[in-house]
Order: C-alpha cells, then structure tokens, then sequence
C-alpha cells in the first residue's frame, strides 16, 4: 500500500441472508448488496459515490466501517501507525482505529438523540475514546461549536430547538471532534434546502483544508457530487459500474446507467427541456 | 378579475401563535394562478409555501389561524366562491377538498395508510364524492392507475403501499389525486422524497398528464431546477411574503429580486467553482424584507425596498 492511499477497497462484498418466513426460518439464498467493490482513497481528496437508492451506496460505506460486516474482501487504511485490514480486526482492535473514521449522516432529525443536550451530544464521541481527559472535553467542545458556525449558547439546548441546517452542523461537530483522517458523508446534504445546502457544503470544504480531512461522499444528486468530488464511484445493483474523475464521467460517461443518470438531472434552463433516457432501451447488465 | 384566472388570493395573513409569540407564516400576500398553467411556488423551508397551500383546501390546523384575506376560487363552469368563507363542515368544502381541488404530498410513504390496500384507498376518494357502485370505481381506479404507469393495475390494487417502490408510490398518489379530476391540483415538494431517476420520470409523467388533461397545478418546491422544467409562472417566497413573481424565463434568467439572484446561485452548477454563494439569512431578513414597495412592469412583480427599484418598474 502506498502512503498516498488513505484507503484501499479490494473486492468487498457484502451479501445478506434470504430467510424463509417461519418460526423454524431457514436461509434460502443470498442477496449480494455490494459484489466485489475495488477502489482507493487518497489522502486529503474528495471521493464521490453516486446511484440511485438500493444501489448499495450506503452498505459500502458502512461495511468500510465494519458498522456492517463484509462477507469477503480486504479495507486498508492507512491508520497513525501503519496500514491495517479493517476486515481482519476484531471489535476490541477496531476500537483505537475508530478515532480516526467518521460518519455524518443524512437525516439531521433522526441521527441525533432528542433527549441530550447538544454538548453532551458533540461530546460523547470524547467520553467514549478519551474518558481520561475528561476535564479537557468542555474545552473541545466549545472550539468544535466555533468552528462549525454555531453559538456558544446552543451547548444548553435540545436538538429540536435548532433548523435542518444547523442540526447537521452539530452531526459534523460531533464526527470531527475526534480529529478523524476519514469522514464518511452519507448523503450529508440530501435533505436540506438549496441555500442551506451550499453553506453546508462550504462549511465542509473549509473543515477539510483546515483539518486535513479525506471524504467519502455518497449522494444521489450529481449535481452536488460534480461540485465537491475530485473522483466518483457509480454504483448499480451493489457493483462499481464506473469510476474516474468527475470531470471525464459528467463530459464523457462510458456505461450506460451513467448516462441515464445524467439525462435525468434537469436543467436549471426553462428552454432545455428534461429528456430522461428510457431505462428499458439501455444495457445495464 | 379575468376569466383566465382560476384562483386569487388576496392579503392572506395566516399567524401561528404559542404562549410566548405570535409568527406570521404569511404575511399579507397577493398572488393569481392562471387556469390551465402551472405556478410555483419557490422558496426555502419556513418561507410559507406549503401553509398557503394548505390554506387554498382550508386545511391550516390550530394553532394555525388565517387572519386575514381572501382566496376566489372560480372554477369552470360555476360561479366563483370565497374558499375561506366555506364553514367546516358544508359540503361546499367535501367538494372542493379533493373533488375540485386535491393535492400530492412530498413523503408517499407517511401520505397513504399503511393498513389498507392501494386499491381501498383510491376507490375512497371516488366513492367520497361520485355516487357510482364499487364495482364501477374499482374499474375507475385500475383505469387511472394503469393511466399513471403501473402495469398490472388490477392486481397491484390489492397490495399495500410498503410493498411499492417510493417512486410508484409517488404514482399512486398521482392517480389518486386525478381520480375526480379535479380542477386544481398541488403539488407539495413531490419529487424532493426522490432519486434524481425517479425524479425525472414523475416530472415526465406529470408533463404528460397536464399536456392531456386540462388542469391547473400548483407547484411547490425549493429545486429551482424543477421548477425551470415544469414552471410556467414562479412566485418567489421567502419569509412569508411574496418577493418577485414573473414567467418561469424572467425569474431564472434574469431574477431582479437579490433573493432569487441568490437562490439561483446557490445551486450546485455543472460547471465548477471553488465555492457556492450562499444566501446569508441577514441580508434576507434585514434588508430586503422590512418596508418593500411592490413594483410592476407588465406582468412581472417585485417586492424591494426603495433605492433597489429598477428604473423601468413603476410602483
């Protein structure tokens, strides 16, 4: 592995059991969700993976984190002290490494607790891996809050008090204040609004200069990925359909579910009229 | 007011109050859909786009309370009503409350019960308003099904939303919202729920079906780009108040109104830029919202304070 590779995903897949309905339930197949995903991460870059949803977008990325566990393949990361197989590991070893990868999540309503207060929330990630400084946690808090774009007031309230926006300031608050190398944006902007979207996402680029920071970046809407990525991933039915920098897929897609994937994206323009390829004439393996 | 208008409203006020304060949802707004056109609504989450919305079917809740205003609906064929005046409980209101008007959601999912069948519920919103036997609106049901692009339809009746896909789901509320064809319908955020596949094949669908029946739709949405695909007039909203109205061509390509400018802005483009301009929530509130002057120039419209006032717009 090189050190320029934060990441390196060698045939990963992940397959779920089929159960048969039954008290006694057996298993009856397997349904493959990601099939053998091969791809690498630089370090400081931005990767985009984009697919329409049940594409496997988010399997991937949760089974990178072993929040799901692979079926076969190999995750290297490039962690503080040398590269290790994520897929080798146990819960015990993974626990250090976990410091280092962070996820931020889509729904800023649901990923957050609605009973803690936002310090607690941006804190616990600290009381988890660094119980022993606890006297410092306060102090990290506060910094984190400022960075994000939040008031030092919001530490007392509840997540209901604050908008869409702000919420998912306080979920990147939360994934950072570890000082990750990794952050995993599962659909981090998906559901806000357009103008809330854009400040999000400048915040999210500041972070990474500021902080040094390596994103995986899953989005279904292009658009948002050919902003911020340097290179993507398409994914369809769990396999890796094309991959390159953004650039070469938006001007020149070679497969044909990119292609679709770029004729649906309307245009901002009243006189370019929408005309989606027809999903049934295409090849999609 | 002119028969090409099918619905009016004029200084609406709708204010939702707790203990503490009262916050003005909609603040005194005027706006005119034409008949057989579709109107957006554009504007961020909070702008009060879909509380006008609910407003048009009477179905602001407490602590929701229209203050003020007036919404003529007129629609063909019968004379015009004031939507407001209707009480609770007259049947002028079972009418219009998906008979001559009805409405899409954004999230299928949480809009159609979860313990009956697709079929059931369509075959409610006929059999609610149509006094036809059951065996005729189940017919009618398939055939408006079938018309939305679910194939199958008679079978597909006897299933349950869960075991639809979000995007089909999204049909069945299409088909149900069609099924009295109603003169108005709404579209709340739609396709926002959606992948951008998904997305494109509902906007298809729902051009397809304007272009066949003669409809007036209301659509509302924050994705400008949407908009520019299916618009014919766009209204701008932002806090409550209504700041440029204008063809869907005035508005996206040349926006007068700072806050439109910005929204334009702040969609991701397909070509690259190191940062998107977002809209700062100051110089929305602060600036651009105390105090506007309306100013018209043929049927283009635009709330701004005074020094921003393009010279050819009279007030």
């Amino acid at each position: 592995m090189t050190t320029r590779n934060l990441l390196e995903v060698t045939n990963l897949s992940v397959k779920f059991p089929l159960l048969k309905r039954g008290l006694l339930s057996k298993q009856v197949g397997e349904f493959t969700a990601v099939d053998q995903v091969s791809f690498e991460v630089q370090r400081g870059s931005v990767l985009g993976i984009v697919g329409e949803s049940g594409s496997g977008k988010t399997t991937l990325v949760r089974a990178i984190l072993r929040a799901i566990e692979p079926s076969s393949g190999s995750v290297l990361f490039q962690g503080n002290d040398g590269a290790v197989d994520l897929c080798q590991l146990t819960h015990k070893q993974l626990m250090p490494l976990r410091t280092q990868m962070q996820m931020i999540f889509q729904d800023p309503f649901a990923s957050l607790n609605p009973r803690m207060k936002v310090a607690d929330i941006i804190a616990e990630p600290l009381v988890i891996h660094h119980p022993e400084q606890h006297l410092q946690h306060r102090q990290q808090v506060i910094k984190m809050l400022e960075r994000v774009g939040l008031e030092a007031d919001s530490l007392h309230r509840f997540p209901h008090a604050f908008s869409g926006g702000q919420r998912q300031r306080i979920g990147i608050a939360r994934a950072l204040i570890l000082n990750p190398s990794l952050v995993i944006c599962d659909e981090a902007v998906s559901a806000l609004d357009v103008s809330v979207q854009a400040q999000v996402l400048n915040l999210l680029a500041d972070l990474q200069e500021e902080m040094n920071l390596t994103y995986i970046f899953v989005a279904h809407d292009l658009n948002v990925v050919h902003h911020f990525c340097e290179r993507a991933l398409v994914m369809y039915r769990g396999a890796v359909v094309e991959s390159g920098p953004v650039d070469q897929i938006f001007t020149s897609p070679q497969h044909d579910y990119t292609k679709l994937l770029l004729s649906a994206i309307p245009s901002l323009d009243p006189d370019i009229k929408l005309a989606p390829l027809d999903r049934n004439s295409l090849d999609l393996g | 007011m002119s028969t090409s208008t099918i619905l009016s409203i004029r200084n609406l006020s709708i204010s939702f109050k707790n203990e503490i304060s009262e916050q003005l949802a909609v603040n005194n707004i005027n706006l005119d859909m034409k008949r057989s056109q579709t109107t957006a609504i554009v504007g961020e989450s909070g702008s009060g786009k879909s509380v006008t919305a609910y407003a048009m079917m009477q179905l602001i809740q407490p602590p929701g309370k229209i203050t003020s205003g007036e919404i003529i609906f007129s629609p063909a064929q019968q004379d015009s009503f004031d939507i407001l005046q209707l009480n609770d409980n007259s049947p002028a209101l079972y009418d219009l409350r998906g008979g001559l008007m009805s409405m899409i959601f954004q999230e299928p999912m949480t809009a159609l019960s979860p313990v009956h069948t697709i079929g059931n519920q369509i075959m409610e919103a006929i059999l609610t308003h149509q006094a036809i036997p059951k065996q005729a609106a189940f017919d009618l049901a398939a055939a408006m099904l079938e018309r939305v692009g679910i194939q199958n339809s008679r079978e597909r009746m006897h299933q349950y939303p869960f075991e639809f896909s979000g995007g089909m789901r999204q049909r069945v509320m299409i088909a149900m919202a069609l099924v009295c064809q109603p003169q108005i319908l709404i579209c709340d955020e739609p396709t926002t729920a959606l992948d951008v596949t998904i997305q494109a094949e509902i906007l298809a669908l729902l051009k397809e079906l304007k272009a066949t029946i003669d409809i007036s739709v209301l659509f509302i949405t924050h994705d400008l780009a949407v908009v520019a695909q299916i618009a014919d007039q766009v209204i701008v909203m932002n806090q409550g108040r209504i700041l440029e109205t204008g063809s869907v061509r005035q508005i996206l390509n040349d926006p007068i109104h700072p806050y439109s400018q910005g929204l334009i802005a702040a969609v991701p483009g397909m070509k690259r830029q190191p940062r998107l301009d977002a809209i700062s929530n100051d110089s929305t509130r602060h600036n651009y919202g105390v105090h506007p002057l309306i100013a018209i120039k043929g049927d283009r419209e635009v709330a701004l304070p005074m020094p921003l006032i393009p010279a050819e717009y009279q007030l």
